[in-house]
């Protein structure tokens, strides 16, 4: 069986958690390490044993060097495209952080890009690999709750627009697992208790590209009647608990919540609707789904360790991830669906003709330039200037 | 303290329970009964104690001779409007069955004509002043659940677009409530797997012009409170299915709008999982009227339905269940079904007050479509045979 051959691409946060899957995961090797800061991958290299010689600044000549099977891209968001794209250009497998993209031209040629070199692309949605919702999605194809109707979810409370790049991501990716693919989107964005304006659009923080809202309702139209909510409405402050995937059937709900690894789960319960009393809510937890290899003992998390798990078995049987490019393209496709639909009032069906960013679009037929960068990447300073913005103190 | 006389024009079912409610509370009379057959206003004229002279077939007849404060309409929906405006041209009072109107002119046509005549207008809406709304409306107001920040609501599972104008009114109604005026809604109709065209737009008995087997709407509330409201059609009815859940800064309170369901229950945190700390509703004291026994013949909402318009009528001011949220309803219904229609968010009030779908359909080239059967089951059979047709998919 073969050994497949990992470099790794930004050595921070992200990256960290990225190298431990690809570590402690016996099918694969951490060959090579980059960053612009010889700290970072010196701290990543000793934990993962990763030779100085390695170890680089210039990520072309780690690839040439190290020739790795697939590079992971965990950079900041802002990077995604264009790092993204020279990756591809040696003709080697990627995985991108998510999101994979800011809009949608960057996403087309991503994946025109991986085609044309004839490398697969996967994007990091770790949850959707996890031991929770594994778990969930085997109840569903199980047949628990009979026919899916309707899927909700619900972000952690971020700024609206911020946290749908940022995390609704996954929540996406997670209801497609489910609901297969979006068919139309139709979406309200409210900022200070009003529809948004083109005013109200804004570079987002931590390079998320071009945002609009402080709450947002998206509903979502999914094939065979089955329709969803997506709640990414700001909260005074951020609650893992609300992180929730809530699954409609007709005979059962499906329930995942990812609040942290002792308190959040998967629950499944056998009558259709919910009502506290006693009877409609029998809810049954359900065990989570490790990875055959995963060894808890090691310091990958499970969902980081099951994403690289199934990069393995893609490779091995020349399929696409389950978090596939094209689905991460259909995932910044909603995305920007939501943006367009909230902008505009309207639904939008999808896939979009248009691929330029909606908002800026929108305000460009306002009269309005691009808006411009924030004031900080950080986004508890951006929101600070954004509630400054509303009058807020 | 001034008794209230009033009269009942209909005299099946909702008729039944309306007079129930007017002929328990003490501070209502039942003076006059009509209906087209007179099997049915003998029954309940027998039943009420209202003498033979006072049972009529002629609506003008019975007001002219009765003089009620109040006429009660609980008549087939299609009839609403027409014996609305008949009965408020003596210049009464009126309590009309749910919804108050099949569209908006008939809902505007109404309001101005109680206006002109000094009348009150209040929509029977029971289940707004009953015993469990009333619980969840204190401890909202309580600020327990602290700032209202989402509203979730759905049907029972009959076909989504007749479900919207036939029962979830009441939920509408109550959505009102909590959250005042709907600013806008975005909605999305789906009939058969794919989104509803205008060819799905078709003529139901008692229900109008109505769109999509699926209905999802979004809507925006006041003080940027959002909501969902969703008309699924399922294989049976499900009363468990009909809730409203209020999602606060600091906790939570669902409501079931089936009496069988029992009240509704608070939690005392904003976020909901079953993992034993989390999920620990409260239920909620139901609040009975003031004067309300359960020997009664009337149900405790109905009764409480009455005892509202006395109060109101005492206090010079509107039903809580007014006209004017029952003109709203009929605002966020017909919005609902053109958002859908027409794929695009609708602000509310709408200018065109013309039934959207109807419009729709005329301006695909569509001729209005014929009445569907009268009867429910009929209705779905006669809908899934049109869209089992190639034509449908037009």
């Amino acid at each position: 069986m073969k050994t497949y051959r990992v470099a790794l691409l930004g050595c921070r946060g992200r990256g960290t958690a990225a190298g431990r899957a690809y570590y402690a995961h016996p099918r694969t090797d951490l060959v090579g390490l980059c960053d612009l800061i010889p700290e970072r991958f010196n701290k990543l290299g000793d934990e993962f044993e990763v030779p100085p010689s390695a170890r680089y600044t210039d990520l072309d000549k780690m690839i040439e060097e190290v020739q790795p099977d697939i590079v992971a891209i965990p950079t900041a968001t802002e990077l995604h495209y264009e790092l993204s794209m020279r990756v591809l250009e040696h003709g080697v497998n990627i995985e991108v952080e998510k999101p994979m993209c800011i809009d949608l031209e960057q996403a087309d040629a991503v994946i025109a890009k991986a085609q044309a070199q004839g490398v697969k692309v996967a994007v990091h949605q770790q949850s959707r690999a996890g031991p929770n919702m594994q778990a969930t999605f085997r109840a569903f194809q199980e047949g628990r709750i009979g026919r899916l109707r309707y899927i909700t979810g619900s972000g952690k409370g971020y700024y609206g627009g911020y946290g749908l790049m940022n995390i609704g991501t996954h929540m996406l990716n997670n209801m497609l697992q489910f609901g297969e693919r979006c068919r139309s989107v139709s979406a309200v964005a409210l900022t200070d208790g009003r529809l948004v304006t083109p005013d109200d659009v804004h570079t987002s923080p931590a390079g998320m590209g071009t945002i609009t809202g402080e709450s947002i309702t998206a509903t979502l139209q999914f094939g065979d009647n089955v329709t969803g909510t997506l709640l990414q409405h700001r909260f005074p402050v951020v609650q893992l608990e609300a992180y929730s995937l809530e699954l409609y059937g007709t005979e059962g709900r499906l329930l995942f919540n990812a609040s942290g690894r002792e308190t959040g789960g998967a629950w499944c319960m056998p009558t259709p609707h919910h009502l506290p009393d006693g009877t409609n809510n029998r809810w049954e937890r359900l065990d989570p789904i490790y990875p055959e290899l995963y060894d808890p003992a090691s310091s990958a998390s499970p969902d980081d360790f099951a994403f690289a798990d199934e990069y393995v078995r893609a490779l091995d049987e020349d399929r696409d991830h389950a978090c596939s490019g094209d689905e991460g393209r259909h995932i910044v496709e909603i995305m920007m669906g939501i943006f367009e639909s909230a902008a505009y009032g309207r639904r939008v069906e999808l896939p979009q003709p248009g691929r330029d960013h909606p908002l800026l679009r929108w305000r460009r037929e306002h009269g309005l330039d691009d808006p411009p960068p924030p004031v900080s990447r950080s986004y508890s300073d951006w929101l600070v200037a954004e509630d400054r913005r509303l009058g807020r103190s | 303290m001034k008794t209230y006389r009033v009269a009942i024009l209909g005299c099946r079912g909702r008729g039944t329970a309306a007079a129930r409610g007017y002929y328990s509370h003490p501070r209502t009379e039942v003076v006059g009964l009509c209906d087209l057959i007179p099997e049915r206003f003998n029954t309940l004229g027998d039943e009420l104690g209202v003498p033979n002279s006072a049972r009529y077939t002629d609506l003008d007849k019975m007001i002219e001779e009765t003089q009620p404060d109040i006429v009660a309409i609980p008549t087939a929906t299609e009839l609403h409007f027409p014996l609305s405006m008949r009965v408020l041209e003596h210049g009464v009072h009126i309590d009309v069955e749910k919804p108050m109107t099949l569209d908006l002119i008939q809902a505007d046509a109404l309001i101005a004509k109680a206006k002109e005549k000094g009348s009150r207008v209040a929509v029977h809406h029971q289940g707004g002043v009953g015993i469990h709304v009333k619980a969840a409306l204190k401890a909202y107001r309580e600020g327990r659940i602290g700032e209202l920040r989402y509203i979730h609501s759905a049907g029972k599972g009959y076909y989504g677009g007749f479900e919207l104008i036939h029962q979830d009114t009441h939920i509408l109604n109550n959505d009102i409530l909590f959250a005042g005026r709907c600013k806008a809604v975005s909605a999305v109709a789906v009939s058969g797997g794919r989104s509803a065209t205008p060819a799905d737009a078709h003529r139901v008995w008692g229900a109008g012009t109505i769109i999509g087997e699926h209905l999802n709407a979004a809507m925006e509330w006041e003080n940027g409170v959002t909501g969902t409201h969703f008309c699924h059609r399922f294989a049976q009815n499900d009363t468990t299915a009909h809730v409203t859940e209020l999602y606060g800064t600091e906790g939570r309170i669902i409501v079931n709008h089936s009496a069988k369901q029992g009240g509704p229950r608070l939690l005392q945190q904003p976020q909901y999982y079953p993992d034993g700390t989390n999920d620990q509703w409260q239920p909620l004291d139901p609040i009975y009227p003031e004067g309300y026994d359960e020997s009664m013949s009337a149900s405790e909402d109905d009764f409480g339905y009455a005892d509202e318009y006395v109060r109101a009528l005492d206090e010079g001011r509107d039903h809580a269940c007014s006209g004017a949220n029952g003109h709203h309803v009929v605002e966020i219904i017909m919005a609902i079904y053109e958002s859908a229609g027409y794929g695009r968010r609708v602000e509310i009030p709408q200018q065109n007050r013309e039934h959207p779908l109807v419009r729709l359909r005329r301006e695909h080239g569509l001729p209005d479509t014929t009445q569907s059967p009268i009867q429910y089951a009929d209705l779905l059979e006669a809908e899934d045979q049109r869209r089992a047709t190639p034509a449908a998919a037009g």
